[in-house]
């Protein structure tokens, strides 16, 4: 109940305050934006059906955990920068109960950019009859990297002083799981690389979607990345639990 | 009955004690005023009673919950206005004191009705539906209060609830603490520098300094257990001059520089006649800027505690 309560509180404020408003519309346009090149540019419109399905999964997943990892970082080193963690601690309130109001509260961009994207990989996917599986992947494999995102965020959240230092560890975290993803094939190319593509969740992710989507292979092959996306994920919240119980207010 | 207890409670951080065997006493019902210059260890007890720092060593209990035992009892007793009050701007207060009344378990049914209770005795009634961003320092406070009674708690904690505020915002909260102590039986543990704001609202002090409780009661049992002086309060220009001046024209009065601009007069027999020592004064040369007749304040009393403390260290 008081979980629910901490998470409605977050969420009322990504939908109603008038930046919360600003960021839904935003990604919207983007992904239109996607759809339309993908559709009309001469170039872009050659491309293999797969691979534009697989382009639009990648650009939801970038963006939503993008928004993921904002929304957590404004978690603790939020309410400490505004003053109210004081009044939010001295409530009857448990630790675990605070943790899991963050929690919710930071996956709610991503189940709102899944809810808003759908639609969009449906059109792109439109005839491949691969559109059940792709989405099945991306939300269910987005949903735990998200979750693993706004753990560790969450728990680095609670040490930082300010929103700046949060939202700047938050685009470390962020950038520093995006890179096998963006630089996967020059990665690749040396055991650093291939360790790296290995245990980076997001690589995690992105490969599942493109050996699903691209080269339709069944779940078998997707079990030992799906441990690793887990192993991350796990850690995250064990990681948060720790560090929301000793937060403090100096 | 004691309402708030604390046995030998110590918090000490890297480096520094905070708080040292604290012995604390709040009397159900009382309004306490909790009193000490910057950094002597208000706050850190404050957040230690209300379950947000974790005691070194000690005991403590407040409402009959104790505080490692029954966490969660002692957090639903207690209504803490923090010193720095923090709001979600986007909010309206309704929507805000409805968030806390669902954090502290108040149930939905009376939630709406307590919350527009609340509004009218913090005189916010007018703006329920505007957004806190755009409330005043001293509508914040206010609102601030409210959130801290939301719950119907049986001690309201208040860590410097007026300061930043106009005179006319201090009355106006001053005001509120003495009608929720009355109307809701609260009782209300003041944390304040403000002393004669204290001196007037609070039926005992506890003051504290550098982490130690130096004394703890009325300011009158406070003054006579110091054997502070009554008599005549001189404000001069020079303290010590004016005490030579005093002590040659009244040979059999207790002459006492409280600072280098104050002293105290009290005489053996009889109150000194004023015109006279003022002539004297004045004509030896000393600014006389106020003369005060009466028992030693609880500014007096503070002084002479956290002066004692210094100088006996």
């Amino acid at each position: 109940m008081k979980t629910r309560t901490l998470s409605a509180r977050i969420l009322r404020e990504l939908a109603f305050s008038p930046k919360g408003l600003a960021w839904l519309p935003a990604f919207s346009i983007l992904l239109s934006l996607l759809v339309y090149l993908f559709l009309t540019n001469v170039d872009l419109s050659l491309m293999d059906q797969k691979t534009m399905m697989f382009m639009t999964a990648q650009a939801i997943l970038l963006l939503g955990i993008l928004a993921v990892a904002v929304v957590a970082a404004d978690s603790v080193a939020g309410e400490r920068e505004r003053g109210t963690l004081e009044a939010l601690l001295a409530a009857p309130v448990t630790r675990d109960q605070l943790l899991g109001g963050y929690l919710a509260g930071a996956l709610a961009p991503w189940l709102a950019m899944a809810v808003i994207a759908l639609p969009y990989l449906a059109v792109v996917s439109a005839g491949t009859g691969g559109f059940l599986v792709s989405a099945a992947y991306l939300l269910g494999t987005g949903a735990l990297l998200a979750l693993g995102v706004a753990a560790w965020t969450v728990g680095l959240s609670a040490r930082s002083d300010s929103l700046r230092n949060g939202i700047l560890i938050a685009l470390v975290v962020y950038a520093g799981l995006a890179v096998p993803a963006v630089l996967s094939s020059a990665l690749r190319g040396n055991w650093v690389g291939r360790a790296y593509d290995f245990v980076d969740p997001l690589s995690n992710v992105m490969n599942t979607l493109d050996s699903v989507i691209i080269d339709e292979q069944g779940f078998s092959l997707q079990v030992v990345r799906l441990l690793m996306l887990a192993a991350f994920t796990g850690a995250g919240l064990l990681f948060a639990r720790r560090r929301i119980v000793t937060v403090s207010l100096s | 009955m004691n309402v708030i207890e604390t046995q030998d409670l110590t918090k000490v951080f890297p480096g520094r004690t905070a708080v040292a065997n604290l012995n604390l006493e709040v009397r159900e019902g009382e309004i306490y005023g909790f009193l000490g210059p910057n950094g002597a260890g208000k706050t850190t007890t404050i957040r230690m009673l209300a379950g947000i720092l974790r005691p070194t060593s000690g005991r403590a209990s407040v409402a009959g919950h104790d505080l490692r035992a029954d966490l969660d009892g002692v957090r639903a007793s207690i209504g803490l206005l923090p010193e720095s009050i923090g709001y979600y701007g986007w909010m309206t207060p309704v929507e805000y004191l409805r968030f806390f009344a669902d954090l502290y378990g108040v149930r939905p049914a009376e939630a709406p009705g307590r919350i527009a209770g609340l509004m009218k005795q913090v005189g916010l009634s007018d703006r329920q539906q505007s957004r806190m961003a755009t409330f005043s320092r001293g509508m914040r406070a206010r609102l601030g209060i409210a959130r801290a009674l939301v719950h119907r708690p049986r001690v309201v904690i208040l860590d410097e609830p007026t300061l930043g505020l106009d005179p006319l915002g201090q009355r106006d909260i001053l005001e509120l603490m003495q009608h929720v102590n009355r109307e809701e039986g609260a009782t209300i543990f003041l944390s304040s520098h403000a002393l004669d704001q204290v001196g007037h609202l609070c039926t005992r002090v506890g003051i504290l300094n550098e982490g130690h409780l130096v004394a703890q009661g009325t300011a009158a049992d406070l003054s006579r257990r110091l054997e502070l002086p009554s008599g005549l309060h001189l404000t001069v220009s020079d303290a010590g001059l004016a005490q030579q001046i005093v002590g040659r024209l009244h040979r059999d009065a207790g002459v006492a520089v409280v600072d280098p601009a104050r002293l105290v007069v009290t005489p053996t027999h009889g109150e000194p006649r004023v015109d006279a020592l003022v002539r004297a004064l004045v004509q030896a040369g000393v600014e006389v800027r106020e003369v005060v007749s009466g028992t030693p304040s609880l500014e007096d009393v503070f002084f002479a505690l956290v002066r004692g403390e210094r100088s006996a260290a």
